[in-house]
């Protein structure tokens, strides 16, 4: 049934393709150069126009330069939330090499990925957007990612860009293909569907929190 | 869905002397045209940015077939399968055939307008699935048994008393007793109730916003992050979207995203813009375990090649809704199906028939709003106009309109028939209307004068007066 379908849409395409204008441009030529479109300018450094939008979409951000201090922001804000000190961590070197306190109940995400406050790193941050990106790993579930209350996301200073496409190359440049999931995330989970007025929280994390980390 | 687009005229009769809906129109009418305004002040590139989509889209659109054969090898490469469907009636058998497959009870969905325009829902409830909307405003209308009215803010159409009702209607009972007095007590009671859907269903299945041709990755833009609970918790993901969807590359789809949500919300990107390729990789863990991409034609194949091709371009922001005076004047549900407004009236007769949505081209004053704010530039009254002409050709017209307009377009033929009867008409209404200047009264325009005066002409004609004064220049020179 689906090819007869397939067979009979393509059909159709091509007759309607007939009669148009002829196309301008090759298929093989745009594929392998993926030109960029007009990019918006960006200025500044970037670590503050990145940390300027953080803000803007509702994130809260941190700076730490050693592993220790990454756990150490990370009590404090909890603490401050008023939240307690679990949190589900998904696996990388930076963040698997912070010693926690005895006080502080670390998960892995081999046990379950429900949790009220997950850690994760991210692949790289976008300046122009105020925005981190997220692959899904073997050692980071998305879920991660959308499942819980708090959001803690550590991303690395050298690893902010400036514009979108850049993260596309930096992705091209260190992975094999495309991830299952790549999410560009800007800020907390939110929705405006009753009467127009913005509320956070609505089906994702609640708060997102931002460590940027320079060694 | 069934159509009811040819009541439009009646509908926003109704539309237009209710209170609760004048109220939440007025609420959303001045926000979204504020927050656009505002996010395109930040963006002095939108205008080169809306030259560069246009680009993008007419090069997709003329290798369309070439650019849908590259990605769907891209999906298959990473273990996803495309089908195609060239109706609703396919489309859904797919869907529901996926669900069977994969031996499924309870399906979680994200919004798709494509879904919407096949039916889907109705489909899947007819199969025995049990189908949750995960998208608030969906949630909201799936609990009311309604269409969307904005294809953005579905339940635009609510005020945040029916939706407490409905929520109490719904859920209230053992589990949930608190009170819902304001935005945050239903957001809650919503992110509680739908936790555990999410987290039980078998099957998601979300719209697209583009599919990247280059690496066979679907996109999918939220604020809520429902679309990715959807799409990463259950053991299958299928994602529905039409045919027009893609494009080339990941640099092309960064093109359309920028004037996407600026459009649309006002905000300069989404809370969340996700591109999923393939089901998870065998180490991974989460993710779904099979991957479907459902490419749905429904008449788009036919539009490519007539004079409506350049409404494929279409990225479904909902900015000409939010800048048509008609819709905001009646709302989305008057339209009769799924999408409302400028956009609504060019596709709907174009997929339930120009016999039952004509009337639709109709519903415009053609005043060009929604091409001005357009991000795609899409002609959209010019499109108006081209169902306009075909339902006069086709004479679906009704026979005093019809004959009325032959009458016009006999005597405007004939300019000097034309312009004596004009200016005996113009005479004898400035001597009805005496010293007021104005008419309360006009026979055959009761619809006209029933809310405003008619001004009357102030004797002569705009050619006599122009005539007059070319007279007086040729003198003076």
């Amino acid at each position: 049934m689906s090819s007869a379908s397939r067979d009979r849409i393509l059909a159709a395409i091509r007759r309607s393709q007939n009669n148009q204008p002829k196309a301008e441009g090759s298929i093989e030529e745009r594929l392998k150069l993926r030109p960029r479109g007009p990019l918006p300018s960006v200025e500044g450094e970037l670590e503050t126009v990145l940390i300027d939008r953080l803000l803007a979409a509702a994130c809260s951000v941190a700076h730490a330069s050693s592993p220790e201090q990454i756990g150490e922001k990370i009590i404090q804000w909890l603490q401050q939330q008023d939240a307690g000190l679990k949190l589900l961590r998904s696996s990388s070197p930076l963040l698997d090499s912070i010693d926690w306190p005895d006080t502080v109940e670390v998960y892995d995400p081999a046990d379950g990925v429900d949790h009220i406050t997950t850690l994760t790193e991210a692949f790289c941050a976008i300046a122009e957007t105020g925005s981190l990106v997220k692959l899904s790993s073997n050692k980071s579930p998305t879920a991660m990612n959308f499942l819980p209350d708090n959001f803690i996301c550590v991303v690395q200073r050298e690893r902010i860009v400036r514009h979108i496409e850049d993260a596309w190359e930096q992705v091209r440049a260190e992975t094999d293909g495309m991830p299952r999931a790549l999410n560009i995330i800007t800020g907390p989970s939110r929705t405006a569907d009753v009467e127009q007025t913005i509320q956070l929280g609505a089906h994702g994390p609640r708060l997102m929190h931002v460590i940027i980390y320079c060694n | 869905m069934r159509a009811h687009s040819q009541a439009f005229p009646q509908r926003a009769q109704v539309a237009l002397l209710d209170e609760r809906l004048q109220a939440a129109l007025a609420k959303a009418r001045g926000g979204f045209v504020d927050k656009r305004r505002a996010a395109l002040d930040q963006l002095p590139e939108f205008e080169q940015l809306r030259v560069a989509a246009r680009e993008i889209k007419e090069h997709t659109l003329s290798h369309l077939e070439q650019y849908l054969l590259q990605f769907e090898q891209q999906v298959e490469l990473s273990g996803g399968k495309v089908h195609w469907a060239a109706d609703p009636a396919e489309a859904c058998e797919i869907a529901v055939g996926l669900c069977r497959d994969a031996d499924a009870q309870a399906v979680t969905k994200g919004k798709t307008m494509v879904g919407e325009e096949i039916g889907l829902n109705e489909a899947l409830e007819a199969a025995s699935l049990r189908v949750i909307e995960t998208d608030l405003g969906e949630y909201i209308i799936q609990l009311a048994e309604e269409p969307p009215s904005h294809i953005i803010a579905p339940a635009v159409h609510k005020s945040r008393g029916e939706i407490a009702e409905l929520f109490q209607a719904h859920h209230h009972g053992e589990e949930f007793t608190r009170p819902l007095e304001t935005v945050p007590d239903i957001v809650d009671e919503a992110r509680k109730v739908l936790r555990d859907e999410f987290l039980g269903a078998d099957v998601g299945i979300t719209g697209a916003n583009m599919l990247i041709a280059d690496t066979g990755s679907t996109a999918l833009v939220t604020n809520e992050g429902n679309g990715d609970l959807t799409a990463s918790l259950p053991r299958v993901h299928i994602v529905i979207a039409s045919i027009e969807k893609v494009v080339p590359t990941l640099e092309d789809a960064t093109v359309l995203l920028r004037l996407l949500a600026r459009s649309a919300t006002g905000q300069s990107i989404t809370s969340y813009t996700s591109f999923f390729t393939g089901p998870k990789r065998s180490e991974d863990i989460g993710g779904p375990e099979q991957f479907h991409v459902v490419l749905v034609d429904n008449g788009r194949s036919e539009m490519l090649g007539n004079a409506f091709r350049e409404m494929l371009r279409c990225i479904r922001c909902g900015a000409c809704l939010n800048h048509c005076p008609v819709y905001g004047a009646v709302g989305g549900h008057a339209y009769g199906w799924v999408y409302p407004g400028p956009m609504g009236s060019v596709l709907t007769p174009l997929m339930i028939g120009l016999d039952e949505g004509h009337v639709l081209a109709d519903a415009s004053s053609l005043c060009g709003r929604c091409e001005a704010v357009c991000p795609m530039s899409i002609p959209l009254p010019s499109l108006l106009r081209e169902h306009r002409l075909q339902s006069h050709r086709d004479g679906l017209m009704k026979p005093l309109a019809r004959s009325m307009l032959g009458f016009w377009a006999a005597i405007a033929r004939r300019p000097r028939l034309y312009r004596w009867l004009v200016e005996r008409k113009s005479r004898l209404l400035h001597r009805i209307a005496g010293k007021r200047g104005y008419l309360r009264h006009v026979p055959m325009a009761g619809g006209w004068t029933c809310s405003r005066d008619l001004p009357a002409p102030q004797g002569g004609s705009f050619v006599a007066e122009w005539q007059r004064r070319q007279g007086n220049k040729d003198d003076n020179a």
